[in-house]
């Protein structure tokens, strides 16, 4: 069983090669942190590289204490739950009857192709707030939530995954006398717990990240989602208009390693997340799309 | 049986999901019905006037105790004293001119959703004329404006309310502003000590001292540069106006042809010198060699690190260098100010814009125009000279004392000083250490910061010192104005058809040259054809449309 060189030799410069991918995905993160937990003169002179200098936590402890940055916290915490609930019980929904063939679901085609046409065709921006606004969802949480509630990706990830599913096993409970409702929830829903696990990680990421519609759709800073907040904060200023009013604004403005502080710890529930779910995540990719 | 129920469940939970959605909050746009307001309807004697606008909450407003944007003293005292009820139609975290304020003002124009009143940009007043969507503010001006409000927007002559004026109508009332914001250079005074320097009287002294810099490294940090660039020209720090005015060149402005009409600056011969002089400065090893990819804020490190030691900044510029002047309660980098060096016997002139790029318009759709200028001259009033104690409410909120939670930053319609004597002012209050000189609310605040500097109380109070005090920046605007060092650009109209076409490319085709000359790249004569192609890219086009301009105004 050894080895020949040129595998060894293969295996040698994939494994350098896949280190400094990863290095070079960590490195950002990690020059954040550590600009976070650097005093602020320091980080201000670029002195801080990947190792915090002149250590402090003062930037976490501002952040902690900032109310506007806990409520933004919450409003996303908030979008995140309600988001990721519906989302995945409208998937589930839909994609159950749309894994039928033709013969049980005459229409299925038809509807299958309404929503691979919202994939590709969208109204645009305007009438997508005009909508929103006419339906009197503006300044509510229920913006952030609904409009994006149906995950069309997501419903043909699933869809593929149930369509592989034995049919033996819908005929089965048929005959033990399960309705439609009953399958899907008894044999269908645990059955594709992978899958689920995996759209569920997009769609809580996808409501996690996105910032635009929270600004677009809220009325009220108090009602913005945490990266809408965020994103506030770490635009900078336009200083070529800078009347002499702003002057003290500015001088707190500069504040990098406070924002640093902000953002990496906007992106830790999600460095969490990602690991926990991970053992699902290519298995319900892959599951949907191989036969045996 | 158990079937049923669990699809009970499900279907009152989405008929719940359903009834909440709908029932959260019903619209709140309280848009006026769109009746057609020709005749601002008469408000009664006494009766509340209502204003609806959009607002965007700075983030270091702090709210007392149970007031927030919608019901705060500030509002509360507008009704109170004047009887104009403001209204938010929404509110947008951080400043009028960032994205986030422009993108949704963007989306209710264009779904014609706008307030009664808001701050537009030149461009948007121009659109929304053209849109029809504003209505002339002429009459309601005449009528409404106090004599003190008329005399304080005209106190620069007129220029101002001329460029809210189109074809002899007041579309909008601009957000004044003090125009006469000096370039000036920033030299490190300890190491001008150190190194047995000269101060920077001529464009040759300053060239001395950054070639000093650079090759002593006074700073003994191993490599140091002469100056201090960004990669944004008319950047208000680091930027590179105030070396072009040295040479007598202007970015980006209009300028007399010598036969009573306008000229474009970036294209005359002046420009060519100012950046021979800048390539010399790069092939010295002057300037740092990665200025051309950094923003402000990433090139300022080499200064707070001790790298670089000369700069072009605005006089707010010390509240910048404070990040890497002070530290730990001390003074470690030592800042002096100085007005801009010419290259030749003429002074420099810094080059100065209109001084509002801010306007307050009225949708056709308003019911009470006439709330705006009450608003206006109700603010021009108490920021100018509070005649009640009471009146300190507009500046502090409800306990009528400074607590640092900018609660003037709730007004809703502003206009500042067209001019300021604080130049006069404040250098000589502060080093008297005479607290009855200062007047406005603004010299009062910048006199007791500075003081808290003198008295060393608060030593990271330093940046208004070099701001206010003797020999500090505004210390030269006295100098500037009466020897007429202020070069006013000569074009305030709105942006010209060709302009709103061509200008972004043009703009990036200048910035690429310039800092290819800059860099030395390419020669200094490709200045010559960065000329011809502008004027072929829509740059004659544009002179024309200026002049055109410029003939109807002058």
């Amino acid at each position: 069983m050894k080895k020949s060189l040129g595998r060894r030799l293969f295996l040698g410069c994939n494994l350098v090669f896949l280190a400094l991918l990863s290095l070079m995905c960590l490195m950002p993160i990690l020059h954040i942190l550590s600009i976070s937990f650097s005093s602020g003169s320091a980080a201000s002179a670029g002195k801080v590289l990947l190792w915090p200098v002149e250590f402090t936590p003062a930037a976490y402890q501002n952040v902690f204490g900032k109310p506007e940055y806990l409520r933004a916290f919450w409003v996303t915490i908030q979008r995140v739950v309600l988001g990721t609930a519906i989302s995945m019980f409208l998937t589930i929904l839909t994609a159950y009857p749309l894994s039928k063939e033709t013969h049980q679901f005459g229409m299925r085609t038809f509807y299958a192709w309404i929503f691979v046409f919202t994939i590709l065709f969208n109204g645009g921006l305007i009438p997508w707030y005009m909508t929103i606004k006419a339906v009197g969802l503006i300044d509510s949480i229920w913006a952030l939530v609904l409009p994006g509630a149906v995950q069309v990706f997501n419903i043909i990830l699933l869809l593929n995954f149930y369509r592989n599913l034995p049919k033996e096993l819908e005929e089965s409970s048929r005959i033990d006398g399960a309705g439609h409702f009953t399958t899907l929830w008894k044999i269908y829903a645990p059955l594709s717990l992978p899958a689920l696990a995996t759209t569920g990680l997009f769609t809580i990421v996808w409501h996690w990240n996105s910032w635009f519609d929270g600004m677009i759709l809220m009325n009220h800073p108090d009602h913005y989602p945490l990266q809408t907040f965020l994103q506030s904060i770490i635009i900078k200023m336009d200083l070529r208009f800078l009347k002499s009013q702003d002057i003290e604004l500015m001088q707190k403005l500069s504040d990098r390693t406070s924002k640093a502080a902000q953002i990496f710890v906007a992106a830790f529930p999600i460095l969490v997340i990602y690991p926990v779910l991970q053992r699902f995540f290519i298995k319900g990719i892959v599951m949907g799309s191989v036969k045996e | 049986m158990q079937k049923i129920r669990k699809i009970g469940l499900a279907l009152t939970l989405i008929l719940s999901l359903g009834v909440t959605a709908c029932s959260s909050k019903t619209a709140d746009t309280g848009s006026a019905e769109p009746k057609a307001a020709g005749q601002p309807a008469a408000a009664k004697e006494g009766g509340v006037i209502e204003i609806s606008t959009v607002r965007a909450q700075d983030p270091y407003l702090k709210f007392d105790e149970g007031e927030n944007f919608d019901k705060n003293a500030v509002y509360d005292a507008y009704e109170k004293d004047i009887g104009v009820r403001i209204k938010n139609q929404w509110v947008v975290d951080g400043t009028v001119d960032r994205p986030q304020f422009q993108e949704k003002l963007k989306m209710a124009i264009t779904t014609n959703d706008i307030p009664d009143f808001f701050p537009a940009t030149p461009a948007q007043v121009q659109q929304l004329i053209e849109a029809d969507m504003i209505q002339d503010l002429t009459s309601v001006y005449d009528q409404y404006a106090s004599d003190e409000t008329k005399e304080f927007m005209q106190k620069d002559g007129g220029l101002q309310m001329k460029s809210g004026t189109f074809d002899g109508k007041l579309m909008a009332i601009p957000q004044t502003g003090n125009p006469f914001a000096p370039q000036l250079v920033w030299v490190r005074s300890d190491w001008l000590k150190k190194l047995n320097l000269p101060e920077p009287k001529t464009m040759q002294d300053l060239m001395n001292i950054m070639e000093a810099f650079a090759t002593k490294d006074p700073g003994g940090t191993g490599k140091s540069y002469g100056i201090a660039l960004n990669k944004k020209f008319d950047e208000g720090a680091l930027g590179l106006v105030g070396f072009l005015n040295g040479y007598h060149a202007y970015l980006n402005q209009w300028i007399d042809d010598g036969n009573g009409g306008l000229m474009y600056s970036d294209i005359q011969p002046q420009m060519k010198e100012a950046l021979r002089g800048l390539q010399d400065m790069f092939k010295k090893g002057l300037i740092d060699p990665e200025f051309a990819v950094k923003d402000m804020q990433k090139e300022s490190e080499l200064i707070f690190s001790n790298k670089i030691g000369v700069l072009y900044g605005a006089e707010w510029t010390p509240a910048h260098l404070a990040q890497g002047a002070v530290k730990d309660g001390k003074v470690v980098q030592e800042w002096s100010v100085y007005r801009l060096p010419s290259i030749d016997g003429t002074e420099a002139s810094t080059q100065i814009e209109l001084g509002t790029n801010s306007y307050y318009v009225v949708s056709k759709k308003a019911k009470h125009p006439e709330a705006l200028i009450k608003l206006l001259n109700q603010w021009i009033a108490i920021d100018n000279h509070q005649t009640t104690p009471e009146q300190k409410v507009y500046e502090f909120g409800k306990d009528l004392k400074e607590k640092g939670n900018n609660y003037w930053l709730l007004n809703p319609v502003m206009a500042f000083n067209l001019t300021s004597d604080n130049g006069d002012v404040l250098p000589k209050a502060i080093e008297t250490k005479d607290a009855g000189l200062p007047k406005t609310k603004d010299q009062k605040t910048r006199f007791e910061r500075a003081m808290k500097y003198v008295n060393g109380e608060d030593i990271s109070m330093w940046w208004e010192y070099l701001i206010s005090g003797p020999k500090g920046a505004v210390s030269n605007i006295p100098y500037l104005k009466e020897h007429n060092l202020f070069h006013q650009n000569k074009f305030y109209g709105a942006p010209t058809p060709t302009m709103v076409e061509k200008r972004e490319i043009s703009n990036r085709k200048r910035d690429e040259i310039f800092l290819k000359i800059i860099m030395n790249q390419v020669p200094i004569d490709e200045f010559d054809k960065f000329v011809e192609e502008w004027k072929k890219l829509g740059g004659d086009d544009i002179t024309k449309e200026v002049n055109e301009w410029y003939a109807k105004n002058k």
